[in-house]
């Protein structure tokens, strides 16, 4: 009665534990934790429910032994020792048979869970392997789209085309200021040339206001002669008239000559003063305006040259920053693509725990024929094989300290 | 010309993986997703340079799997890895005595996998 009430005790407990436990994996499923740990909770809540059954039956089954007087009731011992000395009844009570009925329904109700952790962890593989595989080809995507950045920027060369051109524009632009230059050296020899013409012109002119001056000279010494041929002509009477008439139109004519010659002087001065100003206005003034604007061109082809030097710079620095932050990219993502081997490891471990759970199944078929057997008053032969099966089953096992990663032979 | 490298696995995920990292190094790449798959491939003709294989993969496993390639003529000596979850000795071992070259514990970083197959197959 004692062992009974014992058994009932143990299994009250057994199952109050199981229940909390399954209110926690529930709950925890139901607040997002991945169903993974879940699923692993659920194993330790399955490894529960099929040792506290185990126990409790094996203790109902135990010879009563009451307590020495004046000690305390010691813990009840272990599974095992009690397996190895079985000490069964072949007249099973009503009772026990009906206590037995009870504990083989509720292992029955555990199949549905075993399975839906089955069904759980293979859906879990298939997502995940969705998953990853999506991953992948993302990650193979972006990737095969820097390579074709890195390929297009290796192949087109285009740093070193630009620069070519660059350097080309660069060239023009120098041969464009050399000509300025060579045109404003040659406009100041076109001034210089035509300074000394200038003075040419001048001293030519001298030369003419020198002539005059000898033209009117002769005509002073003929105006001279004519006044003395008149005087001569008066004191000759009547035969010096006609001389006197010739005199007075030599006279007249000397007269006309310095005239004249006074008027050439004039105009040969006006003609100096004409060039000179000309010289003045249209060479110097003009050629001087002509050098300044030369100037303030050469100097935008200067500015020009510098800013495109600049630019050739700055795109040099944006296709190598391009190149560089290309390749830093393109590295973290073969490590991603490496890393999505994680994948194969939960499968494996998901496979395995779906394993453990096909044998928890078998093995609670087996805990149920030996409690039908048990309450026909059989013979239940080695139960213990029965529970040490789980744990000696194989699963994939994470690499120790100490093991090598790699290793070649 | 790029050198061969055979992959032998049931995952999808670490066939694509090790395709990737392979492919990216400028190596060609033959799949095979279980042991009697890779078995035809090479009997067909095919001589890659480095074979690296899974360990649990259905009816025929790596170990298995090495021995039989080990059988075929001209492929005695051709450098081949276990590329596994497990990490136990004895697991180690038997393949050592099935003719493999190396173990490897999943997951591999790209680039240790890149030093191991670069220091098996020169010039890969």
């Amino acid at each position: 009665m004692t062992s009974a009430r014992t058994a009932a005790l143990d299994w009250r407990s057994c199952a109050g534990a199981c229940v909390v436990a399954l209110i926690a994996v529930l709950a925890a499923w139901l607040g997002g934790v991945p169903l993974v740990s879940s699923t692993a909770a659920l194993i330790l809540v399955a490894t529960m429910i099929a040792t506290g059954l185990t126990i409790a039956i094996l203790r109902h089954f135990e010879p009563a032994r009451p307590p020495q007087p004046g000690t305390v009731a010691k813990p009840l011992p272990s599974a095992p020792s009690l397996i190895e000395t079985p000490n069964y009844s072949s007249e099973v009570p009503s009772q026990t048979r009906d206590g037995l009925a009870m504990l083989g329904r509720q292992i029955d109700s555990y199949r549905p869970l075993f399975n839906k952790v089955k069904v759980e962890a293979t859906a879990i593989n298939e997502e995940t392997e969705t998953a990853a595989t999506g991953i992948i080809l993302r990650l193979q995507s972006v990737d095969h789209a820097i390579s074709d950045l890195l390929e297009f920027l290796a192949s087109s060369n285009s740093n070193d085309k630009v620069i070519a051109l660059i350097e080309r524009t660069e060239a023009h632009l120098d041969s464009n200021r050399r000509l300025i230059n060579d045109f404003v050296i040659r406009r100041g020899n076109d001034i210089e040339e035509s300074r000394v013409r200038f003075q040419d012109i001048e001293e030519v002119t001298a030369r003419l206001a020198k002539t005059i001056g000898t033209i009117r000279t002769i005509a002073r010494q003929t105006n001279m002669l004519a006044l003395n041929a008149t005087i001569e002509s008066a004191r000759a009477g009547d035969a010096g008239k006609g001389f006197a008439v010739v005199a007075g139109e030599v006279k007249l004519l000397a007269r006309q000559s310095d005239k004249a010659a006074v008027e050439i002087s004039r105009g040969l001065d006006s003609l100096c003063q004409a060039i000179a100003a000309s010289v003045d206005l249209l060479i110097e003034k003009r050629i001087e305006r002509e050098r300044s604007e030369l100037d303030t061109i050469s100097d935008a082809i200067g500015e020009l040259t510098e800013n495109i030097e600049r630019l050739v710079s700055h795109q040099r620095d944006v296709l190598e920053k391009v190149h560089g932050e290309s390749e830093r990219i393109a590295q973290p993502i073969l490590q991603l693509i490496g890393s999505i081997q994680f994948q194969d490891i939960t499968r494996q471990r998901l496979e395995s725990l779906a394993g453990e759970f096909d044998q928890a199944t078998i093995h609670l078929g087996l805990i149920e024929d030996s409690m039908s057997d048990l309450s026909k008053g059989n013979h239940v032969p080695e139960l213990t094989n029965l529970i040490t099966l789980t744990a000696t089953s194989r699963s994939p096992v994470s690499r120790q300290p100490g093991d090598l990663a790699i290793e070649l032979f | 010309m790029s050198k061969q490298i055979m992959i032998i696995d049931d995952s999808p995920t670490m066939l694509m993986s090790l395709n990737g990292i392979l492919s990216k190094a400028g190596l060609t790449v033959v799949q095979a997703r279980n042991g009697e798959e890779a078995l035809a491939i090479l009997k067909g003709g095919s001589k890659p340079d480095l074979i690296v294989t899974d360990l649990n993969m259905g009816a025929m496993n790596g170990i298995e799997l090495i021995r039989n390639i080990r059988k075929l003529s001209g492929l005695q000596f051709t450098p081949t890895i276990v590329l596994t979850t497990e990490s136990q000795q004895d697991r180690r071992t038997e393949a050592k005595a099935a003719g493999a070259t190396g173990w490897i514990v999943k997951p591999v970083e790209a680039d240790a996998l890149l030093q191991v197959v670069r220091q098996l197959v020169p010039g890969a």
